[in-house]
């Protein structure tokens, strides 16, 4: 709670968010279903279902436990899986204090989960084997001309700084753009707030919009495409209730 | 790259001049000939085998049988009469275990370089000629190892809560001496099969951090951030300077020549228990020369130690002897690879984007292929080193950190939390990383017990038993005892 921000501040908000939005914070839970698990969430006496155990290459990146977690999602049609109703997309931020409350790990209760990108051990797509022949490595596509001006948008779970996999290749991505096209790189980042489905607003700390764009910075310096000019934005946009997890976010933006 | 060529260019001058006209050699040492002293200037076979408790280890130079008369790794560079081979003995699978630690305090009545005071007793400002100086060496198998401590912005303050050794608090050697320093206390690293240790992941991500992975500061390649228990070293050459000038005492750093060939050494030696002919493809030595680094083996058709087929049971045979063992074994890689657990509340594990707890296996951390590392830069808080999860580690010093209220706690322990070593985070300054140690490799385990950075696993058998409590597997004794004899075999 120390760095978590409350507001309760209609001056930021816009209209009511469409009925299948759902924006909560809870303590996130996990059921042991076979052959995964399934990770769950209870607000307003409802219970969502979040998505299963995978593998960090998933777009569904599960919550953690002893962490209460920012759960921003669409219903997606009211069925339920795992006994909980489905929220897809779905975006969940694990909030960096420790609650201890949160620890719930419910039984599998009859329920069984029937799509899973892969069981509690290994994957099984193959790869190379290190005693086998050797294999190349597809190379990913170099950029090609015409360059015009391009935007990636790297985000960030809420009071987050960490650069996850996937925000990462965007930013391989932008560089590899800049190299190519040999354009200037520039960096604005910004802080967000998140309107929350029971009214409030949840902003993040005022330093963040800094901390991300240093971080994005720091990232495109390294891999040698240092930007020109870097801008961070501490002044909160209007959140809606919809669109709030892609404001948490620093754009790259390539000008050849 | 330039560097890699250099070095590839020397190894085989160096190698094919001496071996033009010779066959590969093989030899079994003697026991009583198994200790490699600093300057003994005997060649090293192509290839020779060293009895240890569960067999014979098996090292190998790539490259050929070695002069080591004069070459730099295994002649004292400083002044305290080490090399690199003390603390990195052949037989010892390349790192060194208690039991030749204790034979040679025996043999030379403590005089053995290897307890030279500077690392090799608890402080070195102890006695050195009375043993209970160098007890955490000879009953625990641990090395000083003496860090600058503040880094630059740290984001927590240590206290010194408890110091059995004295050093944290020396007025010579300790945290509040002029020259401030830390000393925890860790096992040595095998100094062998190190390309697997120093191929960086390829994707340039460090999943750990969510930033690109460190560089060579020579030239700019990205590395894998992999060596040593905190990751400190960027490259075997940065790594070898700094062994020079505190394991070795050596007044200067070593020469370009001197580097080089320690650098040709290091990456042509391959070390893992010896298995016959007819055995897994991934087993011994020379498989591990053949082979490619870099390469995911969390994977069923891929896996990590490459199949174990050849030695599996077959429906109702009922096998005896080493047959029998071999069965087990087998078991023991499938135990590995596929037998889930709850992994909870380990940092940098469960907050990559798995999810905490996450059921999986053992491969799930330890899934490059060939070494049972991580693909990823390896640092992980397992609890090996932080209380509450540690081991009652009353011979180790206990630290408390103190997270700054505005730095983001350690995911699992908060803003306060009891250390034996803070790992990775006396590096990166982050509260984050306190207690997360980068994994080893796990060839030739048999040969150096005891295990964990920290020494605290004091065989194979209590491997197992500190997952089976940590993470409240309940390992049946069979699936214990199939584990163990499958990691004798690496
Ligand atoms: C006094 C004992 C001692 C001596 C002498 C010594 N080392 Fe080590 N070595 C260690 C210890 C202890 C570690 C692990 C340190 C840590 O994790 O912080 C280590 C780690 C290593 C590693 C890292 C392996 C890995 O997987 O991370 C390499 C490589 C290595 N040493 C090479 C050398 C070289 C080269 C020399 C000689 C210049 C040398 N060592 C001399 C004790 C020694
Ligand atoms: C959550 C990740 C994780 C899981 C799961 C895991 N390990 Fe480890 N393992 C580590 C880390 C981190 C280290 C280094 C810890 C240290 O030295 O303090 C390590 C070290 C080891 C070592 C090397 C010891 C040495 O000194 O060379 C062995 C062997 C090992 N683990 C076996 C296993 C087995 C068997 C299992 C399954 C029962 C397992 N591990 C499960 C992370 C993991």
């Amino acid at each position: 709670m120390r760095r978590l921000v409350i507001l309760v501040c209609l001056a930021l908000t816009a209209g009511a968010p469409p009925p299948a939005q759902r924006s909560f914070v809870a303590c996130p839970m996990i059921r042991d279903t076979e052959p995964v698990p399934c990770w769950l969430a209870e607000s307003g006496g409802e219970l969502y279902y979040l998505g299963v155990q995978g593998d960090i290459s998933e777009a569904f990146h599960p919550p953690q436990l002893r962490h209460r977690a920012l759960v921003e999602g669409t219903v997606l049609d009211g069925s339920r899986v795992c006994g909980g109703v489905v929220l897809k997309p779905v975006v969940v931020s694990a909030l960096p204090e420790i609650d201890e409350t949160c620890a719930k790990v419910l039984p599998a209760e009859g329920f069984k989960i029937a799509d899973f990108p892969r069981g509690p051990g290994p994957a099984n797509r193959g790869r190379q084997l290190a005693t086998g022949p050797e294999v190349p490595r597809p190379l990913p596509p170099a950029p090609q001309p015409p360059y015009g001006v391009r935007t990636w948008d790297v985000r960030f779970g809420f009071e987050g700084l960490y650069i996850n996999v996937h925000q990462f290749r965007g930013v391989l991505d932008a560089v590899a753009y800049a190299k190519a096209s040999g354009g200037q790189v520039r960096v604005e980042g910004w802080r967000a707030a998140s309107r929350l489905s029971n009214g409030e607003t949840l902003a993040e700390p005022v330093g963040i919009a800094q901390a991300r764009t240093d971080k994005v910075v720091q990232a495109l310096t390294e891999l040698g495409a240092a930007p020109v000019a870097a801008v961070a934005h501490p002044d909160l946009e209007t959140p809606d209730g919809v669109t709030d997890p892609e404001r948490r976010r620093v754009r790259i933006t390539v000008r050849p | 790259m330039k560097w890699r060529g250099l070095v590839g260019c020397w190894m085989a001058l160096a190698l094919a001049l001496p071996l033009a006209a010779q066959t590969p050699e093989r030899v079994d040492v003697p026991a009583d000939r198994s200790w490699w002293e600093a300057g003994d200037g005997r060649r090293m076979a192509a290839a020779a085998a060293y009895a240890n408790p569960y067999g014979r280890l098996e090292v190998r130079n790539a490259g050929g049988g070695l002069e080591t008369k004069g070459h730099p790794f295994f002649t004292p560079l400083g002044t305290n009469g080490r090399a690199c081979v003390t603390c990195h003995q052949p037989a010892d699978g390349m790192s060194v275990s208690v039991a030749s630690l204790r034979q040679r305090w025996k043999a030379t009545k403590g005089k053995d370089p290897v307890f030279a005071a500077v690392d090799g007793a608890n402080c070195p400002s102890l006695d050195a000629a009375k043993r209970s100086s160098h007890s955490l060496l000879l009953d625990h198998g641990l090395f000083r190892i003496f860090l600058q401590w503040p880094v630059k912005d740290a984001e927590f303050s240590l206290e010194v809560v408890r110091d059995p050794s004295g050093c944290n608090g020396d007025p010579v050697f300790g945290l509040t001496s002029p020259n401030p320093m830390i000393s925890v206390f860790r096992r040595p690293r095998p100094a062998a099969n190190l390309k697997y240790v120093t191929t960086p992941d390829s994707i340039g991500f460090n999943v750990k951090t969510g930033m690109p992975l460190a560089r060579d500061p020579e030239t700019g390649a990205p590395v894998s951030m992999q060596l040593m228990a905190d990751a400190r070293q960027p490259t075997l050459k940065t790594q070898a300077i700094d062994a020079a000038v505190t394991h070795l005492q050596a007044p200067a750093a070593p020469t370009r020549d001197q580097l080089e060939q320690i650098l040709a050494f290091e990456t042509q030696v391959y070390a893992a228990q010896a298995v016959p002919a007819g055995s897994p493809p991934g087993l011994g030595a020379a498989a591990l020369a053949k082979a490619r680094p870099g390469l995911l083996g969390n994977d069923l058709k891929t896996p990590v130690f490459q199949s174990f087929d050849l030695w599996r049971a077959k429906a109702g045979e009922t096998l005896k002897g080493e047959a029998a063992f071999r069965a087990s074994a087998a078991r023991g890689a499938d135990i590995f690879l596929t037998r889930p657990f709850w992994i909870s509340d380990t940092s940098h594990l469960n907050t990559v984007g798995l999810g905490n707890p996450i059921k999986r296996t053992c491969s799930t951390c330890h899934n490059a292929q060939m070494t049972g590392m991580d693909v990823a830069p390896g640092w992980m808080d397992i609890g090996t080193n932080n209380q509450p999860t540690a081991d009652p580690l009353k011979h180790l010093p206990l630290f408390k950190v103190t997270c700054r209220a505005d730095a983001p706690p350690h995911p699992f322990l908060g803003r306060a939390i009891y250390t034996h070593d803070p790992g990775r985070a006396l590096i990166s300054g982050l509260c984050r990383d306190v207690g997360s140690i980068t994994m080893q490799q796990f060839r030739g385990l048999a040969a150096r017990a005891p295990y964990f950075a920290n020494g605290s696993a004091k065989d194979l058998p209590a491997l197992v038993d500190y997952y089976d409590r940590r993470y409240a597997i309940k390992f049946t004794a069979q699936e214990k005892r199939d584990l163990v004899n499958f990691m004798s075999v690496l």
